[in-house]
């Protein structure tokens, strides 16, 4: 009897370890692909496409009113009359549940010929041989203008997409110049009190002292703080310390490279002491607030919102949220973007990490693997209004023409890749339309779209005021545009997946961190405690990790 | 004297702590209220408390006419409907023999057993899947039902209240010459309606509040129940796909980022359960069976 139930019990586990996933084995080696007569050529008949789609905000409200766009829409009537490619789309989810279902697909091994994914994802499908080696497919079909973009791209993208020299994916380029880190603060504020926008990490203090005592809002009341952080204190783009610590050279958890080209981890170098202690120096000043380990991204914007804080780092994308809720709320809230200040006495540089987005896996099942390339081709060349001749509008969406047919968008692209510096060329030309009304400018529908909604915000419709706070000319682009023209930016050195250390020990060495920087910050420990810190990283991994990224640079 | 001084101190202690618990999970229900009840930007800026601020009632008439929101609600609906049937039924059906005696039903102990063995082991979630898809159920409401259609915990909780009904009314039964098919439906259930109530409404919580099964099992968001729709709006909305904005997707967003109108959908999400625990209350009643038996 106990024998059997034995057997029983093993024979379900046994089962449950068959479906648990792919076995890990290497991917078929890569046959050579003989370059095509004409990579633009129709498939006839027609070939057929598998894939999934994660659905945005906008693409679920226009499946409210058109139930099979996903099915019928200018991509897949493009896709079809030209490449002769049929999409089947296998499921959709919406966006933020896509990595937790496509992480079920993967385990479940029940996948599509065309998986997008984000780094872990890709990593794991390399691994466990289901990612396509499509060096040399790429090599054969990338169209001029695909390769165009990858050249302005720096090669990033290609790179992340690249495990040990074999390519395994087509990334999703969105261009890491929008990594640039960027000061916040209230002009209206800084009016009130007569200063400037502060240029180095001592005036910055020095606003943040003015900003608590001097009562910036003119209410009367001591409800102001010097400086907004959330508890995670890194990479969550909205009041956190990259800007900050980047001022003092400083980069958390990139990799640089030492004077004789070795990588090393940012964040174990002694600039990462210097400016935690003068973030704890601030803290205990007061300036920032004393209960913000509790507070997260959404806590922290309540302070944006109701006019307790003032000054705050951040990425270019903040006008969205949380600032635009705070202009609802009072009209004067005047945020604007500001070069980092300098710590050092040398320009700050602010460093641009990956810019794949997302990993078009190809599934090593797959018949007709050019496919996917020639989707990525045509994708580029519909798509990217600043560099190719064949653009058109209705692929991008016909939004500021009038009329909007719902079907129309460049978001129905089911292999996309976007222009690496688009924002900052976007940017530039609404700056020149604005300037000189000159319609040349306005030649991508975008900037006609920009102009009206910047004009509408400026008749006093402040619904419009995060348009005209991130793409106006002064806005983000304006300081960033500066950074590039001054050579204020670094390089991540490692932006490649996960090496196996990375995946074995990083969320360990992570959790380490936070502990360690929130207990200096709040005072629990003395800076000193950053030494030892730096020993119980290399001791708990680290070491292993700096190995393996070098061994792999 | 004494001792009453102390049960009085006891009893005034005792009360304060359950107040305090009671409030301790009313308060965020209330807040979520009030603030679905505010002005967005009151709520952006962390102004409401107890009580609502800038008072409006703009978020319930968009969440009332968004198709998506009105889809789920009535797959939710179907759902619910269709899955306390199908769980009661089985339910009971189980039950009732499981409740015999070794005597009475042959091999009873491994049926029970049979059952039982579920509830500990599972094949996981990967094992799961793969059945439900190789069933063919895959986009098919009944694989938000079928799967759960035996929760063998009910089974227990109704065997055991089944087990203790008198066993004269049913020998008296017997006597009478009902099989147990009307022993079943027309003794059994009536007197165990208190019980079944309960299961009902455990019954109706676990299929109202399930997501995780909609968002496996579905190929689209058309088919979602409720509560994996809900799931999908209070998710964070990641930054790095705010590139090259629209004014209508900016709009959008701004909704999404929208407490007032998050918080109205988790009102109305959790509005039916709100109003069935009431209505279910009578049955809980005891004393159902007082004077069944006689002597």
């Amino acid at each position: 009897m106990k024998a059997g139930l034995l057997a029983v019990f093993l024979f379900s586990v046994a089962i449950g370890m068959a479906w648990a996933g792919p076995a890990a084995e290497e991917g078929p080696a890569a046959a050579p692909v003989a370059a095509p007569d004409d990579i633009w050529a129709r498939y006839d008949p027609p070939v057929t496409v598998t894939s999934v789609f994660s659905l945005s905000a906008f693409i679920e409200d226009a499946l409210n009113q058109k139930p099979d766009v996903m099915e019928d829409n200018v991509w897949t009537r493009g896709y079809r009359d030209d490449l002769g490619i049929e999409i089947d789309l296998l499921w959709t989810v919406p966006s933020a549940q896509y990595d937790e279902k496509l992480s079920i697909a993967i385990a479940a091994n029940d996948l599509p010929d065309v998986i997008p994914t984000n780094a872990i994802q890709f990593k794991l499908l390399v691994d466990s041989g289901v990612a396509m080696d499509i060096t040399n497919l790429f090599e054969a079909y990338a169209s001029p203008l695909t390769r165009q973009m990858q050249e302005l791209d720096n090669q990033v993208s290609i790179s992340q997409a690249t495990v040990d020299g074999k390519l395994y994916a087509l990334p999703l380029i969105y261009g890491n110049v929008d990594n640039s880190q960027l000061l916040w603060i209230r002009a209206d504020w800084l009016e009130a009190l007569d200063m400037e926008a502060p240029t180095t990490i001592d005036e910055l203090v020095q606003l943040a002292e003015a900003f608590v005592n001097d009562d910036p809002d003119g209410n009367g009341e001591d409800d102001t703080l010097g400086l907004g952080l959330v508890k995670d204190l890194f990479s969550t783009g909205f009041a956190d310390l990259n800007g900050f610590f980047e001022a003092f050279g400083a980069y958390p958890g990139g990799w640089l490279e030492d004077s004789s080209g070795n990588l090393m981890y940012g964040d174990i170098q002694p600039e990462m002491k210097t400016a935690l202690t003068k973030v704890a120096e601030m803290f205990e000043a007061g300036l920032i607030d004393q209960e913000f380990v509790v507070k997260d991204g959404g806590k922290v914007a309540e302070g944006t919102t109701n006019g307790n804080i003032g000054t705050v780092f951040g990425q270019h994308w903040i006008p969205f949220w949380p600032l635009q809720d705070g202009k609802n709320r009072n009209t004067n809230a005047d945020w604007r973007p500001f070069p980092l200040p300098s710590a050092t006495g040398s320009p700050t540089k602010t460093m641009l990490g990956g810019s794949a987005n997302r990993y078009y896996v190809l599934n090593s099942e797959m018949q007709n693997p050019e496919a996917a390339v020639k989707l990525l081709n045509y994708f580029i060349q519909k798509y990217s209004s600043l560099y190719s001749p064949d653009y058109e509008l209705k692929y991008i969406g016909s939004t500021g023409t009038g009329e909007t047919n719902i079907d129309e968008y460049w978001e129905y692209g089911v292999i996309q890749s976007w222009q690496p510096n688009e924002n900052i060329v976007f940017w530039d030309l609404t700056k020149k339309y604005l300037d000189t009304g000159d319609e040349q400018y306005a030649e991508n529908s975008l900037i006609k779209q920009f102009s009206v909604d910047i004009g509408a915000y400026h008749e006093g419709e402040d619904v419009y005021w995060s348009t005209y706070a991130w793409i106006g000319p002064q806005g983000p682009y304006s300081v960033i545009d500066g950074y590039f023209k001054n050579g204020q930016t670094i390089q991540n050195a490692y932006v490649k997946a996960n090496t196996p250390s990375m995946t074995e020990r990083g969320p360990a060495l992570s959790q380490l961190r936070a502990e360690m920087f929130t207990k200096i910050i709040t005072g629990a420990e003395s800076p000193d405690t950053f030494d030892e810190y730096v020993a119980t990283w290399k001791r708990l991994g680290g070491d292993d990790i700096t190995a393996e990224v070098n061994a792999v640079q | 004297m004494e001792a009453q001084q102390g049960s009085r101190l006891f009893d005034t202690l005792n009360l304060a702590f359950l107040v305090f618990a009671a409030a301790l999970c009313l308060f965020p229900i209330i807040n979520v209220l009030s603030v679905s009840l505010s002005s967005s930007s009151a709520a952006a800026a962390g102004q409401v408390g107890i009580w609502p601020v800038e008072f409006s009632l703009s978020s319930y008439s968009y969440a009332l006419t968004k198709k998506s929101f009105l889809t789920a609600f009535v797959v939710s609906l179907k759902r619910v409907a269709l899955g306390i049937g199908v769980n009661m039924l089985l339910t009971i059906l189980a039950a009732y023999p499981l409740s015999k005696t070794k005597r009475e039903l042959w091999g009873r102990n491994l049926y029970a057993w049979f059952f039982f063995f579920t509830m500990i082991f599972n094949g996981g979630l990967i094992p799961w899947y793969m059945v439900i898809k190789q069933v063919g159920l895959i986009d098919n409401i009944l694989a938000l039902i079928l799967p759960t259609a035996v929760q063998v915990f009910f089974v227990l909780v109704l065997m055991n209240f089944f087990r203790q009904l008198p066993k004269e009314i049913s020998e008296s039964a017997l006597i009478d010459g009902a099989g147990h098919w009307s022993i079943m439906w027309k003794i059994h259930v009536p007197l165990s309606l208190p019980s079944i109530a309960t299961l009902v409404l455990f019954s109706f919580v676990f299929h109202w509040n399930s997501w995780f099964d909609g968002l496996i099992l579905m190929t689209s968001p058309a088919r979602y129940p409720l509560q994996t729709y809900m799931q999908a709006i209070l998710e964070v909305v990641d930054p790095l796909r705010l590139k090259g904005m629209t004014a209508e997707q900016i709009a959008e967003l701004m909704k999404v980022s929208n407490r007032t109108l998050k918080s109205s959908q988790i009102f109305i999400a959790a509005a039916p359960v709100l109003a069935v625990y009431p209505f279910l209350q009578k049955y809980f009643m005891k004393g159902l069976l007082l004077g069944s038996v006689k002597g």
